[in-house]
């Protein structure tokens, strides 16, 4: 017994950290309407600034450092750490959520993942190194209580994680801003006809949550370490304890985290006991957030709280594709041409392009046509890769490769029941839990995943060689005409279905699933199939890719890799076929990758080039690359007298207003 | 105590589990040193290096040297070494059989990505073999290289792929033989019980399963397995699961210099009394002072930091190596990995020497297949055929161990190098 109570009480360090992040999560939620996935992010900032402080008592900016003098101490250290997260959230809230007030959700989601991005590379890029062992700020010796010896820190984080929902509380209860907050949280009209700013109260928030976050990462980081993507990721469990607060108590959420890491520290112990399954030793502890979230889910789903703004903008509208035979022959004619034009790493970047663009067309079916944001689209293209690795020696191909695209479809199927009672930033919160389940507890599970890694051999057809490589030769074509010939296919494929039948009922669900409901749609069918053609592109891509590598490995197919995606799909425009192939040219070890990189040496910057093109997308231009080429060729046309393609006129309102207006309800 | 023996014995490869030994090294001294951020400049050779030989002529021969740099895990001390060497070689040795070498370095950022992009421009570059610092995605390498005919050289094998993939070689220990190694060590000190902290992923479990437990076993002690996620342990947890079994002997084969940091400051805070191992670790005396003293580390050559321990002509070799990194303007980097990077170029660059005729990738391997009961520097003899472990790529099963002091220096606790014959 008292062996288990040590464990609870270790745990508290990590779960003061899920505390934190999860009352953030709360208060930007309540304040803003926005599900902030950057707020691990936006948190480590602050535990990067203060521990470099106390190191070398250099102030690291985003651009440049300002030297303070040697080794600051604790206190002055943590108040500008917490300062500099504050600093971030004023920015943020000024220069990418205020111009995206009104918004649809997706451009929100969209943003913040943009920013996660961009922080977690300028942390990388600012700060160097990996993981650092960060100098304490709270009291840390070891105390015996009976038979029991630990540091005595834990029971300061978790006085601190309860002094901050206290805090939290109060503000909301007793003070006049925080009591505004809450009314615009209930309805922006409201608040602006009693006298507040919405922008003002918005403001606030960002940077409340900062500092709450901020502050607890500079006391836990001692305790739990300091690593970039670990503190990215943290948001995952924060978002489960925030949903069991229904995103809307910071007490609940304050309690769910202190509990979520007491009990990962309790499973830690168990899983080291003989007794547990071999099978579940590994990811179990990682993946309780997903089972967490889809409980609270499953059983408060239409009861979580949405926010009401002033107004809601239209999402991206969906252009028609007209499939013109000339135009594929020509489209075709060019990726032939890019494979024979091509040689060695440049050809390679063609071809990674053309299957990254297979991937990202998944996101053009899922977020594009339904607006449901999936974060979980590079854990589907890995179960299918993996599964080609499983089945490639047995199966010929292509039985092989369509095989392992439809054990993709099966989880992305699995992944789709929680949609069938949410949608959009929950769905996000779901996937994105769910990509790091997959990751721990499947790719990582040595009872699936072969110690000596997941080989693949390579493509036969007719006794043709479709091998990627031979000898020297880096890229064959052979292999770039079978990436071309599948990419064409599921080109035509989406394109055949925005313009059919299923397509416009897929479009009615993205504009409003009620309304869709009401004129016979079946809303959850049309997000079935959704899932399931998305969840199958992404096997196929996931595939292609194990093809070009011969060997896989999961740091192939991390959730921040689909955190990538999404933001190169969004780049290129995510509701059109035509977005999805620009998504790909920009991928990295894409063409425009490659060639950039050889030019440029972007290297390490490209990442953070490709988060803060995200969020300026978000913001200034959420049609994408893609739609801009198709709005200037339009006008052109326009002044040369031709015909308009523009919408198609059986096209449904993609622009429709959802209900959801000031101060409405669903 | 013991979890799942399994009986029958195969090589299993352990990916992570290596992590530490180069690079444990990297964090006391990478990152946002300046000095590692300068390309190191050709070294004067002076008084304080030995005597140059005639500068090399002719075609220059290309090797690649990839390195992960600025990614999430940077180590630029081992592309410090690399580089340091490569103009020791042209400058003092007279280049690889009197032709000069030129190095095509690329950096990686530890996804397979960048490591795929590095082995294509590689390869296009021509280069006759390519040498590892450390790369954590360096698995998605071996396909390319292999196709093309380059050998992979390296000293740490980082991925499962690199442990048995007949194109590569590895100076250093095999991953395997630290396991083993350490539980011979600590069975001869006397203890009976044994838990290592292993990252989780599936080559740490095969490890358990084939390596550890049943070595443990042989050696009549109980083993115990901690795994944590090596993207972001909780010490104090993991301590404190280790803790409960009360073992004799805990701490970790493979580990950063910062989780070596996070991992000794856990034990110690959960009242562990016993001894501690911290992989290769470095600047755990810097980092935590007393609580840092007598805990051990271990490593595949003789330390630069403690030259009484050596062999004579491993003294001289890291005598020479401290002059040439001083000479370089990298004195702060000599107590560092930098040594095994260095190394493993003058290694390469020997075996080279070897190749009568043309020097291409098929030469380069078929001269390190060759190059057995080879004396490496600074290092123990050892064998690139393949056979130090049969069908793994690692040349070496020797380790030595060695002890923190109060003055923060290190000692070798042990006077050769562990012998695991018949353990592997």
């Amino acid at each position: 017994m008292t062996e288990h109570l040590l464990f609870l009480i270790v745990g508290l360090g990590a779960g003061a950290a899920y505390a934190a992040i999860a009352m953030a999560l709360v208060t930007t939620y309540r304040g803003t309407g926005v599900v902030n996935i950057a707020q691990g992010a936006m948190a480590m900032w602050a535990a990067f600034t203060y521990d470099e402080l106390r190191r070398t008592g250099d102030l690291v900016l985003p651009v440049g450092r300002v030297d303070l003098g040697i080794g600051w101490p604790g206190v002055p250290a943590l108040v500008v750490g917490v300062a500099s997260a504050a600093v971030i959230g004023f920015v943020l809230h000024l220069a990418v959520f205020r111009p995206l007030r009104s918004a649809p959700p997706l451009a929100k989601v969209v943003a913040s993942v943009g920013v996660a991005i961009t922080l977690q590379a300028l942390v990388v890029l600012r700060f160097g190194t990996g993981r650092r062992a960060v100098p304490a700020m709270l009291p840390d010796d070891t105390v015996h209580v009976g038979s029991v010896t630990f540091s005595q820190d834990r029971i300061w984080f978790a006085a601190v994680a309860v002094l901050l929902a206290v805090a939290l509380w109060a503000f909301g209860r007793f003070t006049s801003l925080g009591l505004a907050t809450r009314a615009a949280a209930e309805s922006e009209r409201g608040a602006v006809l009693l006298g507040w700013s919405p922008d003002a109260l918005a403001a606030g928030t960002w940077v409340l949550a900062a500092v709450v976050g901020g502050a607890m990462a500079v006391l836990v980081a001692p305790s739990i370490g300091l690593e970039p993507v670990s503190w990215t990721l943290m948001v995952v469990p924060g978002l489960a304890c925030a949903l069991v607060g229904r995103l809307a108590s910071v007490g609940v959420a304050c309690a769910a985290g202190l509990a979520l890491g007491a009990l990962e520290s309790e499973i830690t112990l168990l899983s080291a006991r003989s007794w547990w399954p071999d099978w579940a030793t590994v990811g179990v502890a990682e993946s309780l957030p997903l089972v967490v979230i889809v409980a609270v889910l499953v059983v408060l789903g239409r009861r979580l709280p949405t926010r009401g703004s002033l107004t809601v903008e239209p999402l991206p509208p969906v252009p028609t594709p007209r499939v013109r035979p000339p135009v594929v022959v020509a489209l075709v004619a060019g990726g032939l041409a890019a494979l024979l034009l091509t040689g060695g790493s440049y050809r390679f970047g063609v071809i990674t392009s053309m299957v990254v663009a297979i991937i990202a067309l998944s996101l053009t079916v899922l977020t594009g046509l339904v607006g449901q944001i999936s974060l979980a689209q590079a854990a589907l293209a890995g179960s299918a890769g993996f599964a080609l690795s499983k089945v490639g020696t047995g199966l010929p191909f292509p039985l092989s490769l369509l095989v392992a695209a439809l054990a993709a479809t099966a989880l992305g199927l699995l992944v789709a029941v929680p949609a069938l009672r949410i949608r959009g930033v929950q769905l996000a919160v779901v996937t994105l839990a769910a990509g790091v389940a997959i990751e721990q507890f499947v790719f990582q599970n040595p009872e699936l995943t072969p110690p000596g890694g997941h080989v693949i051999p390579d493509p036969k057809f007719l006794g043709v060689d479709l091998a990627v490589r031979r000898g020297a030769e880096l890229a064959r074509w052979q292999f770039g005409a079978l990436v071309l010939v599948v990419l064409t296919l599921a080109a035509l494929a989406v394109a055949n279905l925005v313009r059919s039948g299923t397509g416009r009922a897929l479009l009615a669900v993205r504009s409003n699933e009620r309304a869709a409901a009401a004129v016979g749609v079946d809303v959850a069918a049309a997000k079935l199939i959704a899932f399931g053609v998305s969840a199958f592109l992404a096997g196929l891509g996931g595939a292609l890719i194990g093809y070009s590598r011969g060997q896989l490995s999961a740091d192939s197919f991390t959730v921040s890799v689909s955190l990538a995606l999404l933001a190169f799909a969004y780049l290129g425009g995510i509701t059109s076929v035509g977005g999805a192939l620009v998504a790909g040219t920009l991928a990295p070890l894409g063409i425009g990758y490659v060639v950039l990189d050889r030019a440029f040496d972007l290297g390490e910057n490209y990442l953070l080039v490709s988060g803060v093109l995200l969020v300026a997308t978000a913001v200034l231009n959420p049609r994408g690359i893609a739609g801009t080429v198709r709005d200037n060729m339009a006008s052109l046309r326009r002044r040369r007298g031709a015909d308009e393609p523009g919408l198609a006129p059986s096209h449904p309102r993609t622009d429709v207003r959802p209900a959801a207006t000031a101060g409405a309800r669903p | 105590m013991m979890r799942g023996v399994s009986q029958a014995r195969r090589p299993v490869p352990i990916a992570a589990v290596t992590l530490v030994v180069a690079l444990t090294v990297g964090a006391a001294c990478s990152g946002d040193d300046a000095d590692t951020d300068a390309p190191a400049s050709g070294p004067e050779i002076g008084g304080t290096t030995s005597t140059s030989a005639a500068q090399p002529t002719g075609e220059p021969i290309t090797i690649g040297f990839v390195n992960s740099e600025g990614g999430a895990f940077s180590v630029p001390e081992l592309r410090v070494g690399n580089e340091v060497a490569a103009d020791y070689v042209n400058n003092h040795l007279g280049g690889v059989a009197g032709r000069p070498l030129e190095v095509e370095r690329c950096a990686t950022d530890g996804s397979p990505e960048s490591s795929i992009d590095c082995a294509n421009q590689l390869v296009e570059a021509g280069v006759v073999a390519v040498v590892e610092g450390t790369d954590l995605g360096g698995d998605a390498m071996l396909p390319i290289l292999s196709d093309a005919g380059i050998p992979l050289v390296g000293h740490v094998q980082f991925g499962p792929g690199r442990m048995f993939d007949d194109n590569a070689f590895y100076f250093g220990a095999a991953a395997l033989a630290y396991g083993a190694a350490a539980l011979q060590f600590y069975a001869d000190e006397g203890a009976t019980s044994v838990s290592w902290f292993l990252p989780d992923e599936p080559s740490s479990h095969a490890f358990t399963d084939t390596v550890l437990e049943p070595t443990a076993a042989e050696l009549g002690m109980d083993y115990t397995t901690v795994y944590y996620d090596a993207a972001s342990p909780n010490w104090a947890v993991l301590a404190a699961t280790a803790v409960s079994d009360h073992p004799d002997v805990s701490g970790s084969i493979a580990a950063t210099d910062a989780q070596c940091v996070e991992m000794i400051g856990a034990l110690r805070d959960a009242g562990y009394q016993g001894r501690i191992l911290a992989a290769s670790c470095v600047g755990l005396h810097d980092a935590l002072g007393e609580d840092a003293v007598g805990v051990d580390t271990d490593a595949d050559h003789w330390h630069p930091g403690d030259l009484e321990s050596a062999p004579a002509a491993k003294q001289e070799e890291l005598s020479e190596y401290a002059a040439v990194m001083t000479d370089a303007g990298h004195e702060d980097l000599v107590g560092g990995n930098a040594v095994i990077t260095f190394a493993d170029l003058i290694n390469l660059t020997r075996i080279m020497g070897t190749i009568d005729g043309t020097v291409d990738g098929a030469a380069v391997a078929e001269a390190l297949r060759s190059a057995r009961d080879f004396d490496s520097f600074a290092g123990p003899t050892i064998a690139c055929d393949h056979t130090a472990i049969p069908g793994n790529s690692a040349c070496s099963t020797d380790l030595l161990f060695f002890q923190v002091q109060e003055d923060g220096s290190v000692k070798a606790v042990t006077d050769d190098f562990v012998d695991v014959t018949g353990l592997l």
